[in-house]
């Protein structure tokens, strides 16, 4: 069975880049749970479909698309939430569905393209290519090597940004730095897991974790661990029962918070 | 600005969002003071020292610190998500100023340790700060404000949810860190601090400073600050000097 796996390569691929996406999601979901910017977040992700529309009609790459408008959502949702003129949940919404209908508007446009709907909504892990497995590798590393050196500054500015900017760290720079990660990590993802399951991948092992340790860093290791079990233990259901693989990992997830959750609290 | 001043505001008006607060506020703090500042609910206290660490740009008037001012700061209200994952170690280490930041050597830890000791907190080093109570919070806090070996130290309101033991320990603190630092500090209770304050400064709308501990009528009518009613009766006078004024006097 597992070597009749490894045979294929889609299936190889879909394991390493399920590897490399957990460890991205472990790190930066973490960031994005402790920050409590779920919901920006989720304005993130879903506004990006408002650029792989675009890509479509222009015959670009569709991700390009995405990465483009989730970048400028993610710095503009970051810049914007300290000027107060607009309460900043109504501005992610707004952002949210226009992103959504920006989309729709120019997948209705291009010819062929709304077959594509589903596979940008609800991903498909089989389909990744060598190309996207190099990426999420790239941005493993770089999200490792960023969390080990700037451990302290991410910590700090995420618990208290006011009394960080007093000790003198650049919180600024900082929190937009770290929305871009954001913002690039969760557009890896939806080729895989598609737009409206990226979340459970960046809050569900996240939210196990915490119910074990209560430090940062910790949670962002334990939380990379338990999104592989997830992810990996939701690829072979899905292999197996011939399942969307995306949906199947949301559900793994869930209800493997559900039973931790459920045996912790006796 | 005087040559000794660590921090100097000159005429300065603050407020929220174009709406002013207090107006013409002028203040030295220098090396030695020891600064009580009073005042009413809303009168601007915190306003003032929000400008003082430059966490608000005054409307007008200037603001002039000495270069690289280590300030140490205990905020009056933490708008902190207690059920954020930070250890009490982490939290206190988050005060310090110099150094290598990134990874803090061997010394910095050991500082943050002695500072754990000192507030009794050596068994809490490892909890996440939401799992305190409100008190030794408090305490957690005040050794972050110290963990950079400031030059100056704003205390806003530091005894909110502290025990009277807590209270006093922290009052009987003030004085030996004050042979070390500037301290600027926030109370209500003015009968309280006033004994070992060396100046006390009032704010309700503006700032009138006194050169002395000693309240005067002027504090307490022109300005009115409020004073516990302790405070005022002829017998356990915390408060040095007597207020005329009232009437069993
Ligand atoms: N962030 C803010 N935005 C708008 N107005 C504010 C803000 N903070 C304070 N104010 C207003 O400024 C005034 C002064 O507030 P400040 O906090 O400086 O008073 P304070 O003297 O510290 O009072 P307290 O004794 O209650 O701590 C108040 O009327 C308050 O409503
Ligand atoms: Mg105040």
């Amino acid at each position: 069975m597992i070597e009749s796996i490894f045979t294929y390569q889609f299936m190889t691929n879909a394991i390493l880049s399920m590897i490399f996406l957990s460890i991205v999601a472990g790190i930066v979901g973490t960031y994005i749970v402790v920050r409590r910017m779920v919901f920006v977040a989720g304005g993130i992700t879903h506004a990006s479909f408002g650029g792989i529309g675009i890509a479509c009609y222009l015959g670009m790459p569709p991700l390009i698309g995405a990465l483009l408008f989730a970048v400028l959502t993610a710095v503009g949702i970051e810049t914007l939430g300290d000027k107060g003129k607009v309460r900043p949940d109504s501005a992610i919404a707004m952002l949210w569905s226009l992103g959504m209908a920006i989309g729709v508007l120019f997948m209705f446009m291009t010819p062929g393209y709304s077959s594509n709907l589903m596979g940008f909504m609800f991903g498909d892990v089989l389909a990744v290519s060598s190309a996207d497995v190099i990426a999420s590798a790239v941005a493993a590393f770089t999200l490792v090597i960023v969390a080990v050196i700037f451990r302290r500054p991410i910590l700090y500015v995420a618990f208290s940004p006011s009394f960080a900017s007093l000790t003198r760290w650049h919180v600024r720079a900082i929190s937009i730095l770290m929305s871009i990660a954001v913002a690039v990590s969760l557009v890896m993802a939806i080729k895989a897991v598609g737009i409206i399951l990226v979340l459970s991948l960046f809050t569900i092992p996240q939210s196990i974790s915490n119910l074990f340790v209560k430090n940062m860093g910790h949670m962002m290791i334990l939380s990379s661990i338990i999104a592989l079990i997830g992810s990996l233990s939701g690829l072979a259901v899905a292999f197996v029962f011939d399942l969307p693989a995306g949906a199947a990992i949301t559900a793994f997830l869930t209800i493997a918070f559900l039973i931790v959750k459920l045996c912790i609290r006796k | 600005m005087t040559d000794d001043a660590l921090i100097s505001l000159q005429h300065v008006c603050a407020g929220y969002e174009g709406r002013t607060i207090v107006s013409d506020v002028s203040i030295d703090i220098r090396n030695n003071d020891f600064v009580a500042f009073i005042g009413p609910n809303g009168g601007g206290k915190t306003t003032i020292i929000r400008v003082m660490l430059g966490l608000i740009k005054p409307d007008s008037g200037e603001v002039n610190r000495i270069n690289g001012l280590k300030i140490g700061y205990l905020p009056q209200s933490n708008d902190i998500d207690l059920s954020f994952p930070i250890s009490v170690i982490d939290v206190i280490m988050s005060g310090q100023l110099d150094g290598n930041r990134l990874f803090p050597p061997k010394n910095v830890r050991q500082k943050a340790e002695e500072l754990l000791e000192f507030a009794q907190l050596s068994e809490l080093r490892n909890r996440p700060i939401g799992e305190l109570s409100g008190g030794q919070r408090q305490r957690v806090f005040l050794c972050r404000a110290l963990m950079g070996n400031p030059q100056m130290l704003i205390l806003d309101e530091p005894v909110t949810y502290m025990d009277k033991v807590s209270e006093t320990n922290l009052y009987r603190l003030l004085p030996q860190l004050a042979k070390q630092m500037a301290i600027v500090l926030v109370s209500h209770d003015i009968g309280t601090v006033a004994p070992f304050v060396k100046t006390i400064a009032c704010i309700n709308r503006t700032l009138h400073y006194h050169a002395t501990n000693k309240i005067s009528d002027e504090i307490l009518r022109v300005y009115d600050c409020p004073v516990e009613i302790v405070s005022h009766g002829p017998v356990p006078h915390r408060v040095l000097g007597i207020h005329k004024y009232l009437p069993n006097d």
